[in-house]
């Protein structure tokens, strides 16, 4: 967890072209070095005053348009399945959660994940018994570890299968972004075959 | 001068707009005050387990178990008891009248054997080599150990090894025994050492 990075309130009354360009110009950058930073986690707003209502910006996954990313685990070694010592892990997957509302109705907004479905079989020999995988043999590393002002952003942890597991919970006028790094457990011997299943996280406040 | 800085923050813009356009699965909600606001994104995940069949006959490690088996003998002298015997050593004084041939009897040898797999259709099948007599002269029988029986490839009561066991059970342990005993044939033949080679196999995920 790092101290948060409050951009200062836009001045609304400038009227100087030259002084928008430069406002421009460092809000632009402001904008770009949040972007940049991948281990950036809790990210504080201006709230605008003006804002007609609320609105939630959620991305899940990596930067391929209108696609639900996959966590592929791949292929666990004959002899290590189910020792739960060897636990495959996959490539980083960016969260990114952003909430605003006015600033005279701040709301709390919540992080949850619906991991109820398991990873279901898709082909093998467990389809004969249809085995699912729950997903609490899923775990995962959060870059942020620590509460930042009372407000809780993802923690590491494991889904836990339920439908609606609160995952963060903070102030909305915020910013969180997470590079999660999942991995299987790996305690049981499944049934050979492959394996998929989808997580979906919902943000929302009032 | 503002020229610079005009075509800089241009540049900075367009930095920021393709950093942000292209998410993965990427969702918004945007609603008016007093309606309850949310969105969400959904992540798959997947994890392939391999075929895994596994096969124990005797102890485990490497080293090739030993089944043997020893003819002895034994003298009948009607309406004695008990019954004398096996005799080993020369010149062993016996209670024989002369009446009634000698016994000979086999003895038997049991080896654990345990067998799973998390494939479906795994069988176990066996061959052999055989130096001095054939795979019907020894009689096969299964007993129970501390699992499941497991069953003898076919035939399933001698070493002909002529067939397949049925599909095991996915994810079940199989755990019990092989009896070995000299049928009436080698028991009756010539004397002498007589070794071979039984090798089980296991197959499965075909």
């Amino acid at each position: 967890m790092r101290a948060p990075n409050l951009p200062p309130l836009a001045p609304r009354l400038a009227t100087a072209s030259a002084q928008r360009g430069w406002r421009m110009l460092v809000v632009t950058f402001t904008a770009l070095c949040l972007v940049s930073e991948a281990g950036a986690v809790f990210t504080a707003f201006a709230t605008d005053l003006v804002l007609p209502g609320h609105d939630i910006t959620l991305r899940v996954g990596t930067n391929t348009p209108g696609a639900v990313d996959t966590v592929n685990f791949g292929t666990i070694a004959g002899d290590k399945v189910g020792d739960g010592a060897t636990q495959p892990t996959a490539a980083a997957v960016r969260l990114d959660l952003r909430a605003r509302s006015t600033i005279a109705t701040y709301r709390t907004v919540t992080l949850t994940a619906d991991s109820s479905a398991g990873m279901a079989c898709i082909s093998g020999t467990c389809l004969g018994p249809g085995t699912v995988i729950p997903f609490s043999q899923v775990s995962w590393t959060s870059n942020a570890t620590a509460p930042f002002l009372g407000n809780f952003d993802v923690q590491n942890s494991s889904f836990n299968g339920s439908s609606a597991q609160t995952l963060a919970s903070f102030t909305s006028g915020s910013r969180i972004q997470h590079d999660l790094i999942f991995k299987y457990n790996n305690t049981t011997v499944y049934p050979a075959g492959s394996y998929s299943g989808k997580v979906r996280f919902t943000a929302s406040m009032p | 001068m503002k020229l610079q800085l005009k075509t800089l923050s241009l540049a900075l813009a367009s930095s920021a707009l393709l950093v942000g356009t292209a998410w993965g699965e990427s969702r918004m909600g945007v609603q008016p005050i007093g309606t309850p606001t949310n969105a969400s994104a959904g992540l798959n995940l997947a994890i392939n387990v391999p075929n895994i069949v596994m096969l124990k006959v005797g102890a485990a490690g490497a080293t090739v178990s030993t089944a043997t088996m020893n003819v002895t003998s034994s003298a009948v002298s009607p309406g004695l008891s008990p019954v004398y015997g096996p005799f080993v050593g020369n010149n062993t004084v016996v209670d024989w009248d002369g009446t009634t041939a000698p016994t000979l009897t086999s003895s038997t040898s049991t080896i654990p054997v345990a067998a799973w797999t998390n494939t479906s259709n795994a069988v176990i099948t066996c061959t052999t080599v055989l130096i001095g007599f054939a795979g019907a002269d020894i009689v096969v029988g299964t007993a129970t150990g501390s699992g499941l029986l497991l069953p003898h490839p076919l035939g399933a009561t001698n070493l002909t090894c002529g067939g397949a066991t049925a599909a095991l059970n996915v994810n079940t342990l199989y755990n019990s025994n092989y009896t070995y005993t000299a049928g009436s044939t080698l028991v009756g033949g010539a004397p002498g050492a007589y070794t071979g080679t039984v090798t089980y196999t296991i197959t499965g995920g075909v």
